[in-house]
C-alpha cells in the first residue's frame, strides 16, 4: 500500500498550507503515522474509526493554527493600522453620517480588521506563495466587473452582492500590488508586467483612474526604489504603468464627492490622521535591509500616498472618511501585508536578529 | 516557566520514566484517560520545544507504507524537572499533614 492510500495523505497536503514546518514535523506527522498503524494493526479500522481520526488532525490543525497566528499576532506591530482606524472613525463624525450608514461603516470597519489580522499574522512565505494566484483571481474579478459591473456615469466600477454595492478596484488592489511588487524584486520583470498591465487594462475598462494612478506609481516606486531593474528597463516598466494610468484618468468622469464641512478643527484632525496611514509602510521601507520588506513598504506606501493625494486634488473622495467601506478593508488589508513583511524581515535569517522569524517558522 | 509542569506534560514525564521510549498513543492509552489524542503531540511538540523530551524516527521502514512513527524519551532535563517538581508535591503534603 503506497502512502496515497492511507488515511492521512490529504490532510498533510492541508496542513502544508495551514501550518509552519515545525509544527507539521513535530505534532501532525506523528499523529498522522500511529494512527496509520493503529489502522494497520487492525485495532483501529472501520468507518467511522477512519472519521474519527480525520476529525482529530482537523481538530489538531485549527489548534496549532489558533496558536500560530497568536504567536503572529502579539509579534506584530499594530499601531501601524492605528491612522486608518482613526481616519475612518474620524470619518463618521466629520460628515455627520447617518445612522444606517455609520452602522455600515463600522462593519466595513469590523470587517477590515478581521482581514488585516489574518494577512498581518499569515507567514510571510505563504502571502509569496499565493500572491500571483491571489492576484491572477483579483485580475478576473476587475475584468468581471468591468463587463458585469454596476455603472455610474459611465464606469463601472461595482458588484451589487446582496444589498452592498462593492467597488471591486479598492477591495482588491492590494493583492495586485503585492504580487507586482514581490515579482519585481525577485526579477520576474516580464511576470510583473504581465499582472500589472492585466490589471491596469481592467482598470481603463472600469474606468477607475485613481486606482489606475495608484498602482501605477506603486510599481514605479519599486522599480526604482529597490533598484529592480536599470536602465532602459526600468524606464521601460515605469512608462508602460504610467501610460496605462494616464489613459485610465482620461477615461475616469471623475466621481468624487467634495463635501463641505463646517468643523475646521475636525477637518484638520482628519487630514493629519489622513496623511499619518502612508507613512508607516514609509517608515518599515526605510528602516529595512530586506529588499522584498522594503519594496512592499514602498509600494504600499506610494499607493496610500497616492490615494490621499488624489482626494485632495478632487479626483475621488476623500480616503477613508467618505469613501466606501471596500476602501476601508482595501487600506486595511495592505497595511497588514506590510506588517506581516515587517514583523518577520528577511528569510532566512532566522538566527540574525531581532526583525527575524520566530521559532517556529522554516 | 520550565518548573511549573503542566498535568498533562507531568502526565507525560511520569510514563516515560517508567517506559524509557513510547509512541503518542502509547501514552495515551497508558495514561488511563489523563492524556487525550487531540491533545498529547501538541503537548509533546511543546515538550520537546522546551527540551523536556526528545524523539527519533523508528528505525524499520514500515512495512505496509506510511509515515514512521515517532518515539519519545526523557531529556535529562526533563527528568530533572519532573523529580523536582514530585519533590515539591512530597513536601507540600508532608507540611500540610
Amino acid at each position: 500500500m503506497t502512502q496515497k492510500q492511507l488515511p492521512g495523505a490529504t490532510l498533510l497536503r492541508l496542513a502544508a498550507l495551514m501550518l509552519t514546518e515545525v509544527d507539521i514535523k513535530r505534532c501532525i506527522e506523528p499523529a498522522v503515522a500511529d494512527l496509520q498503524h493503529e489502522e494497520h494493526d487492525g485495532r483501529g479500522g472501520g468507518r467511522w474509526a477512519r472519521l474519527r481520526n480525520t476529525l482529530l488532525i482537523l481538530w489538531m490543525l485549527v489548534l496549532l493554527w489558533c496558536r500560530e497566528r497568536s504567536r503572529q499576532a502579539s509579534r506584530t506591530q499594530w499601531l501601524g493600522l492605528v491612522p486608518a482606524v482613526l481616519a475612518t472613525l474620524l470619518g463618521l463624525l466629520l460628515f455627520e453620517a447617518r445612522a444606517d450608514n455609520v452602522v455600515l461603516q463600522l462593519a466595513w470597519l469590523g470587517l477590515g480588521l478581521l482581514l488585516s489580522f489574518f494577512a498581518a499574522t499569515s507567514p510571510r512565505q505563504t502571502l509569496r506563495r499565493i500572491a500571483v494566484a491571489l492576484a491572477s483571481g483579483a485580475v478576473v474579478v476587475l475584468f468581471g466587473t468591468a463587463w458585469f459591473g454596476t455603472s455610474t456615469m459611465n464606469a463601472t466600477r461595482w458588484l451589487a452582492i446582496g444589498p452592498l454595492q462593492v467597488q471591486t478596484s479598492t477591495l482588491l488592489l492590494p493583492l495586485v500590488i503585492l504580487a507586482v511588487s514581490q515579482k519585481l524584486v525577485d526579477g520576474s520583470l516580464g511576470r510583473a508586467l504581465v499582472l500589472g498591465v492585466a490589471a491596469q487594462l481592467a482598470l481603463i475598462l472600469q474606468r477607475d483612474g485613481v486606482s489606475s494612478l495608484a498602482l501605477a506609481v506603486a510599481a514605479i516606486v519599486v522599480v526604482f526604489g529597490v533598484r529592480v531593474a536599470s536602465g532602459w528597463r526600468a524606464y521601460g516598466i515605469s512608462s508602460v504603468f504610467a501610460a496605462s494610468a494616464g489613459i485610465a484618468l482620461l477615461r475616469d468622469p471623475v466621481l468624487g464627492e467634495h463635501p463641505v464641512n463646517p468643523s475646521r478643527p475636525l477637518a484638520i484632525a482628519a487630514a493629519l490622521v489622513l496623511l499619518m496611514v502612508p507613512v508607516y509602510p514609509a517608515v518599515c521601507a526605510f528602516r529595512s535591509e530586506d529588499r522584498a520588506t522594503r519594496a512592499i513598504g514602498f509600494a504600499f506606501s506610494a499607493a496610500l500616498a497616492t490615494l490621499v493625494t488624489a482626494s485632495a486634488l478632487g479626483l475621488s473622495s476623500p480616503l477613508l472618511l467618505t469613501y466606501g467601506g471596500s476602501t476601508v478593508v482595501g487600506c486595511l488589508i495592505s497595511l497588514a501585508f506590510v506588517l506581516a513583511f515587517e514583523r518577520q524581515g528577511p528569510i532566512g535569517a532566522k538566527n540574525s536578529g531581532a526583525t527575524a522569524e520566530g521559532s517556529s517558522e522554516v | 516557566m520550565l518548573w511549573s509542569l503542566s498535568e498533562k506534560e507531568a502526565a507525560i514525564l511520569q510514563l516515560l520514566s517508567v517506559e524509557e521510549e513510547l509512541y503518542g498513543l502509547q501514552l495515551v492509552d497508558r495514561s488511563e484517560g489523563q492524556l487525550k489524542r487531540g491533545t498529547v503531540y501538541v503537548t509533546l511538540g511543546r515538550m520537546e520545544e522546551k527540551g523536556l523530551v526528545c524523539s527519533r524516527l523508528e528505525e524499520e521502514t514500515p512495512k505496509r507504507g506510511g509515515l514512521p512513527r515517532r518515539l519519545y524519551k526523557q531529556t535529562a532535563l526533563g527528568r530533572t524537572v519532573f523529580s523536582s517538581q514530585q519533590r515539591i508535591v512530597r513536601r507540600f503534603k508532608e507540611v500540610l499533614t
